[in-house]
Order: C-alpha cells, then sequence, then structure tokens
C-alpha cells in the first residue's frame, strides 16, 4: 500500500490555479490575515491570550481527530502526548539549558511520537471500550511517574515553572510579557495551527488518510483488502501524538507553568469534549469545538458557580441532537439544508 | 466566653516576643506610628478600592474557600464601617473566580483583570500549585496579588524577583518543622509512621519532618510513610496498618475533608488505642474538632502554620477575641483556617496602606502597596504576624482536644497549647528551605 502524498509537481497549471480559486483556501487566508492582524489592531493582550490558548487546543483536538475520527479509535490516552509535549520543553530548558524555540518544538514532537509508538504498540490490537481503557491506564502511568517525581525532573504536583524561549538566537524572551506574546509568540501558534492544518489536509486526503477512513469503515474488508491494520492504527497514534505534543509544548510557554494535571485522564476527557463538540466526523470540527469548549467555560465562569453543570448540558444537548456531526458539521448540514429548499423553490 | 484554657510554653512565648519586637524595629513599625492627617493625602481614588478573589468555590477543597469568603464578607464590612481603607477608600470584593477552573482560566483571568485596569489587587488562592502558576502571571503583568492560602514554600523560591506578590500565610515549613520541635520534646519516642496526601504538600511535609528529624538528632525512627490519595474516601488498610503496627508517634499532614475522614475511620478501627500519640498538622483544629464531635481521641496534637485556634488566647487577645465572637455571631460556627488566613491577608492590606501612605503622602500604585506590605508585622492570635520579606513566616501552634472551654460549642476545642516561635520554624530570609532543614539545630536549653 502507497503512502505517497499528492505533490505540488504532480498538478496541472489548470488544477493549481483551481486551488488558489478554491473558496476555502481564500477564506483560510484571509481568516489567517484577520488573526495575524488582530493583536497589532485591537491591543488586547487578554483576547490574544484567549485566542493563543484556543490555537493550541485547537491544534491538539486537530491531532486527536486523527485517531478518532479518521482511524476509528477512542483514546481516552491522549493527555499523555500533550503532557509529553509540555514536560519536554520545561525539562529540556530547566535541564539541558536549551532555549531555542525552534529545538524545543521539534523535541517536544520526537518525545510525544516516541511516547505515542509506545503507548499505540501496547494498545493497537484492541477495540472500542478496551483501546479507550487501555490508552487511559498508560496514560495514567506517566501522570503518577509526574506526580511523584520520580527521577526528581517534574517536582511532584507543584510542577516546575519555565521561563520564555529564544528564536534564532535573538534573545526576544527578555521582551516584557505582553510584548512576547502580542508581538511573537502568538503569531508562532498562529503559523502552527495553519501548518497543522495544512499537513493534516494533504495527509489524510493521501492514500495513507484514505487507508485510515477504510479502515475506520470496515476493518475486515481493509485487511481482506491487503492492508496492515495494525501497522496503519500505529502510524496514526504517531502522527497524532506528535501533533498533541507541538500543541502541549506551544500551551507550556503560554501558560507559563507545566503540573500533572496536564498528564492526566480529565485533560484527555477535555480533548475528547473538544473533539465531540467540534464534530468528529469533520475536518475543522476539532477547531470549533476547541473555540467553543473554551469561550463556554470562560462564559460560564462569568456568569453561574454551577459552570461544570452548564459544560455538561451544553455536550448533553450537542451529543444527542448533532451526534457525530457537532456544532460544525450541524451547521455545515444546516446550510446545506437551507441551500436545498432555496433551489427547490 | 471568658475563661482561656491555653498554656504557652513561657520559654517559647517570651522568645519569640523578643524576635518579632526585633524584626518589627527593622520592619520599619516606626513608621507605622506617624500620625499622618488623610486631609493632606492627594489622589484617593473615589471609586472603592475593588478586589478579586481567587478561590475555590466547587470541588473538594471549597469547604476551606467558604471559609475564607464568609470572613472575607465579615471583614470588608468591618472595614467598610470605619471608612475603609485608611478610613477614606472602602473595599469592594468585585468578582470571585473558582480555583477548580484550574490554572489556564485564572491565567487568563489575570490577564484580563491586569488589561482592564478595572481591579486593584487579586487575592486568595488556595492551592499550592494554582499559587505558583498564577503569582508569576500576575507579576507579569504588574498585578498585586496578595497570596492568603497556600503554603508551598517553593513560591517565592522559585519566583524570588516577584514585586506584585506578597504572601501572608505561612509556609509550609514551619507545620513541618514545628513537629520536628515537638518531637524533640516527647519522651519515649522511637518508632514513626508518617501519612500524608500523595501530593506535593504531603510529600513536602513529610521529607522536611523526616529531614528535620536526621538534622538535629533525633532517637527516631520512621518506620513507614503511607500516602493515601487526595479525596481518598477508603482509609481502613491504612488504618489497620498502622494500628498492627503500633507505632509511638503518628504523623500526618492530611487536610480538609480528608483528614476528617482518616481520623473517624481511624478511630472506628482502634488505630488511636494503638498509637502512643499522634502530631495531625495539616491546618487542624476547630472545623475537624466540630465535624468529629466528641469522639475526637485524646492522644492527639493538632494545630499547624499558626495560631489559627478560636480558644487560643482568646482572652487575652481583644482583636481575636472580637474575630471569633464576629464570625460566630455572623454565621453560627467557630472560624477555621481559611477564615483566618483571610483575616490575615486584610491587616496586611490595611497596615499596607498606611504604611505606603504614610511614606510617600498619596495613595499608593500597586507596586508601592505590594512593597509596603513587605517587612511588616501586625497583631493575630499568636502575636505579631510578621513578614520575611514579602511572605510571612508563622509560628508553629499545637494544641490537644479538651472540653474544658467556655466557647458556645457542644465539641471540644484545643487546650494545653504549644507555642513554637516562627524564627524556630522558618528559615533565615532568602534561605532555601530545604537546606536550611537539612542543616536544622537542635532546640537547646
Amino acid at each position: 500500500m502507497s503512502t505517497r502524498l499528492p505533490t505540488f509537481g504532480d498538478m496541472k497549471a489548470q488544477e493549481l490555479k483551481g486551488l488558489l480559486l478554491d473558496k476555502r483556501l481564500l477564506g483560510g487566508g484571509v481568516l489567517f490575515a484577520a488573526l495575524a492582524l488582530y493583536p497589532g489592531l485591537t491591543m488586547n493582550a487578554y483576547h490574544t491570550r484567549l485566542l493563543a490558548w484556543i490555537m493550541c487546543f485547537a491544534i491538539a483536538a486537530l491531532g486527536f481527530n486523527i485517531v478518532l475520527g479518521y482511524t476509528g479509535l477512542l483514546s481516552f490516552g491522549h493527555a499523555a502526548f500533550f503532557g509529553t509535549g509540555m514536560y519536554t520543553v520545561v525539562i529540556a530548558m530547566e535541564s539541558a539549558g536549551i532555549t531555542d524555540l525552534i529545538v524545543l518544538l521539534v523535541l517536544a514532537m520526537l518525545a510525544a511520537g516516541v511516547v505515542g509508538a509506545v503507548i499505540g504498540a501496547l494498545s493497537v490490537k484492541t477495540h472500542e471500550i478496551y483501546f479507550a481503557l487501555l490508552t487511559l491506564a498508560l496514560a495514567q502511568l506517566l501522570y503518577v511517574l509526574a506526580a511523584r517525581d520520580v527521577g526528581g525532573l517534574t517536582r511532584g504536583t507543584d510542577g516546575i515553572g519555565l521561563s520564555r524561549p529564544d528564536f534564532l538566537g535573538i534573545p526576544i524572551s527578555e521582551a516584557p510579557a505582553h510584548i512576547y506574546l502580542m508581538g511573537f509568540y502568538y503569531h508562532v501558534i498562529l503559523v502552527c495551527l495553519f501548518a497543522t492544518i495544512a499537513v493534516l489536509w494533504l495527509v489524510l486526503r493521501s492514500p495513507f488518510g484514505l487507508t485510515l477512513k477504510m479502515i475506520r469503515e470496515n476493518e475486515t474488508r481493509a485487511e481482506m483488502s491487503g492492508v496492515p491494520i495494525l501497522r496503519y492504527r500505529l502510524y496514526s497514534m504517531v502522527l497524532s501524538a506528535m501533533i498533541v505534543g507541538l500543541a502541549g509544548a506551544l500551551y507550556a510557554v503560554v501558560v507559563g507553568h507545566v503540573t500533572p494535571e496536564y498528564l492526566d485522564w480529565t485533560m484527555s476527557g477535555e480533548i475528547v469534549f473538544m473533539a465531540l463538540l467540534g464534530g468528529i466526523g469533520t475536518f475543522l470540527g476539532p477547531i470549533i469545538g476547541a473555540s467553543g469548549f473554551i469561550i463556554l467555560q470562560e462564559v460560564a465562569l462569568g456568569v453561574t458557580t454551577y459552570w461544570h453543570f452548564t459544560m455538561g448540558l451544553v455536550l448533553f444537548v450537542v451529543v444527542l441532537t448533532l451526534r457525530e456531526k457537532g456544532i460544525w458539521g450541524g451547521a455545515k448540514a444546516l446550510v446545506d439544508d437551507l441551500n436545498e429548499r432555496r433551489d427547490d423553490s | 466566653m471568658t475563661k482561656d484554657n491555653s498554656r504557652i510554653s513561657r520559654r517559647h512565648f517570651l522568645k519569640g516576643s523578643a524576635a518579632v519586637t526585633a524584626l518589627g524595629s527593622l520592619a520599619g513599625c516606626a513608621l507605622l506610628q506617624e500620625d499622618f492627617g488623610t486631609d493632606e493625602i492627594d489622589g484617593i481614588p473615589d471609586e472603592p478600592f475593588r478586589i478579586v478573589q481567587m478561590i475555590f468555590e466547587s470541588g473538594p477543597p471549597a469547604f476551606y474557600g467558604e471559609e475564607a469568603m464568609n470572613a472575607s464578607d465579615m471583614l470588608v464590612d468591618r472595614i467598610n464601617d470605619e471608612g475603609g481603607l485608611i478610613g477614606e477608600r472602602e473595599i469592594e470584593i468585585v468578582d470571585r473566580l473558582d480555583e477548580d477552573a484550574g490554572p489556564d482560566s485564572l491565567i487568563s483571568d489575570v490577564q484580563a483583570m491586569a488589561q482592564e485596569g478595572e481591579v486593584d489587587m487579586l487575592m486568595g488562592i488556595v492551592s499550592s500549585a494554582h499559587s505558583l502558576a498564577v503569582a508569576p502571571a500576575a507579576n507579569d503583568q504588574q498585578f498585586p496579588f496578595l497570596v492568603t492560602m497556600p503554603g508551598t514554600y517553593q513560591l517565592f523560591e522559585e519566583n524570588p524577583d516577584m514585586e506584585y506578590v506578597v504572601r501572608t500565610a505561612g509556609s509550609n515549613a514551619a507545620g513541618a518543622v514545628g513537629a520536628v520541635r515537638m518531637v524533640e520534646q516527647m519522651d519515649d519516642v522511637e518508632t514513626v509512621i508518617t501519612i500524608d496526601p500523595d501530593y506535593a504538600w504531603g510529600h513536602d511535609h513529610q521529607e522536611m519532618f523526616e529531614a528535620g528529624l536526621e538534622a538535629v538528632g533525633a532517637d527516631v525512627e520512621i518506620v513507614e510513610s503511607r500516602y493515601p490519595e487526595l479525596g481518598e474516601t477508603d482509609y481502613s488498610a491504612h488504618v489497620s496498618a498502622i494500628a498492627d503496627a503500633e507505632p509511638d508517634l503518628l504523623f500526618s499532614s492530611l487536610w480538609g475533608g480528608d483528614i476528617a475522614t482518616f481520623v473517624s475511620q481511624g478511630v472506628d478501627g482502634g488505630m488511636f488505642e494503638a498509637v502512643d500519640q499522634s502530631l495531625l498538622i495539616g491546618d487542624t483544629g476547630a472545623p475537624l474538632l466540630s465535624s468529629l464531635g466528641g469522639s475526637m481521641p485524646e492522644n492527639v496534637w493538632l494545630g499547624g502554620r499558626g495560631g489559627y485556634q478560636p480558644n487560643y488566647r482568646y482572652d487575652e487577645d481583644e482583636a481575636h477575641r472580637e474575630f471569633v465572637d464576629e464570625y460566630y455571631e455572623r454565621y453560627d460556627q467557630l472560624p477555621g483556617w481559611g477564615a483566618y488566613h483571610e483575616w490575615m491577608g486584610f491587616q496586611a492590606l490595611q497596615e499596607g496602606v498606611e504604611r505606603a501612605v504614610s511614606i510617600i503622602g498619596d495613595w499608593p500604585t500597586g507596586e508601592q502597596l505590594t512593597a509596603a506590605m513587605n517587612n511588616i508585622a501586625f497583631e493575630s492570635p499568636h502575636g505579631q504576624h510578621t513578614m520575611y520579606g514579602p511572605q510571612a513566616a508563622a509560628p508553629a501552634v499545637f494544641g490537644r482536644p479538651t472540653d474544658d472551654h467556655d466557647l458556645p460549642v457542644d465539641h471540644p476545642l484545643l487546650g494545653e497549647f504549644e507555642f513554637i516561635e516562627a524564627a524556630e520554624v522558618n528559615p533565615p530570609e532568602d534561605d532555601p528551605t530545604m537546606d536550611w532543614v537539612d542543616e536544622l539545630e537542635p532546640v537547646t536549653g
């Protein structure tokens, strides 16, 4: 089975022109420009931070959706990859003295990929609830290691604070906190988010991505077709882990303090919540889910002390009414429905 | 409510008083004696002094948060009845943020508050881990943060240059090293079992207690250390194991609902009959005694980092008596540790504003206010509550349960108090806590 990716070299000029005029691509470009300009135009540090927070978890939810939405595996252990990304950054800075952001992000992705390979190798043979429980249990092992401060690296449940990384030798960490975030780090996260979207868009539409979907839809048929199912599941776990690890690494700098809570099953639950809220059956749904989850939490916290209940209620209603389509899938279905009615009339 | 049956170790109390007097002088207390007329003060803002509290409103630690919120409401009313800060500017708690939302949300909120500029001070926080995440963020935003409850010694050791953060809660060193000082005075203690919650609070206490015992050369052996989960509901296995081992001393930093559950199951399992005595130092006192009622064993020492017991120096200290009486009258219960921690916080705020205004003759900026709260001392149930730099150094106070008290509750309170001065249970300013504990000197004389 080929895992060849589509390249621009394969495209005819007409196809390239069509791609450039694609509404989605244009929309993406406009959104990128709007988001990139937002901090400078508004000078609103709170909104910038909120957007940075949302974008980090959007990357995490996108990565998680590779396993759930495309491979059909419900993992309750993705906090392991998110937390690994965070701890890799802070430990590399504290213990190894590495301060360059690019190096830290690459290290975090590699470390998360290794953890993804190990957890994947131990769990991809199982299905459904057994897969969910096995990933949860394996991830909890990492949580316990961090909480117990094994090896003296994590400082237990109090966690570790981290300073701001530099970028390509430029001592940008010396800038005041809000300048660092609004003038530099926010844009790094934005670029990472759009790069993740682009890479996943290509990967999931490549023969590799189509094979994952085939496994999700009918595992037996895929196996009979000669697809090495376990190997492909493992690939999807590693890819997913690396992207979630990148999200964790980016977020570590935003939050500035890393605790074992980011490795806990409740964090896995939040990532699942985001994906479900946005829609696991859609490509962009997880981004909408992450945005919806964080904004909902912030709004609910501001208006009621029963914010846990409010969030639970929203998830209940979304899952009950929209099922796997989530908010994004539901919105798309609504637009299609309205278009059909308009055409009929 | 007239008779106080507390007994303070005279030696310790006198030494403590002397030390505090000296520190108070160094702290610039003379400035506080200056007579400043508010007519000459410029720039007192028209709006109230706006505080946002960060506190557990939901989740297991919410009981601690509830006490803190009760005390805050009461103290704000009391201060405002007298005209507000320096009698001129009222206080308003404009919002409360639920710590259960986690550090992500809390840090975002700090950013929003700093940006909007409609809040003068952030106050509160229960969780040590949250304080370690939020305090540097607040400092980055140049947003004054008065940390009132967490005890982690790492707060200022990890972030030594914070200019906008002060902490009025005593460090967890006071409780753990206080327990070491207690063991030094105990006879016939050779074997110890420790049981602490399985997170940083518990591990820090156990490590400091063990290291401190070794440093002072106590002839005791910690035969077993147990770490139940935070929020554990079934301690039966721990109770059976401890009862079977029959140690001379049981040490624990379990707190809140955990210590109440553990002690209750320990009583049912006969554990306290098998153990000679216990040191339960996780901010224990009136709330635990209230929940246990008459079943509280007598062979225990309760207490921790401060004299936060309603009947401790109740008769001698008028301010404490008023605080307890007012709280009881308002909420029909005695104040617990959360309430006392907030009281210390509001006292630091009042003293800090007075000090800053007396120096600069103007209403202070956030930086000036937090600087003015450094190195001050103010009244508390355990005498002067002293800030070593930006954080308090609390004494350790322990007592034994007794029914012999005159407060209007039908459960035991503490008596036979032991006071161990702050200088004996806290490192000198700028000394790393664990290094200091490793070199702890035995108490002599």
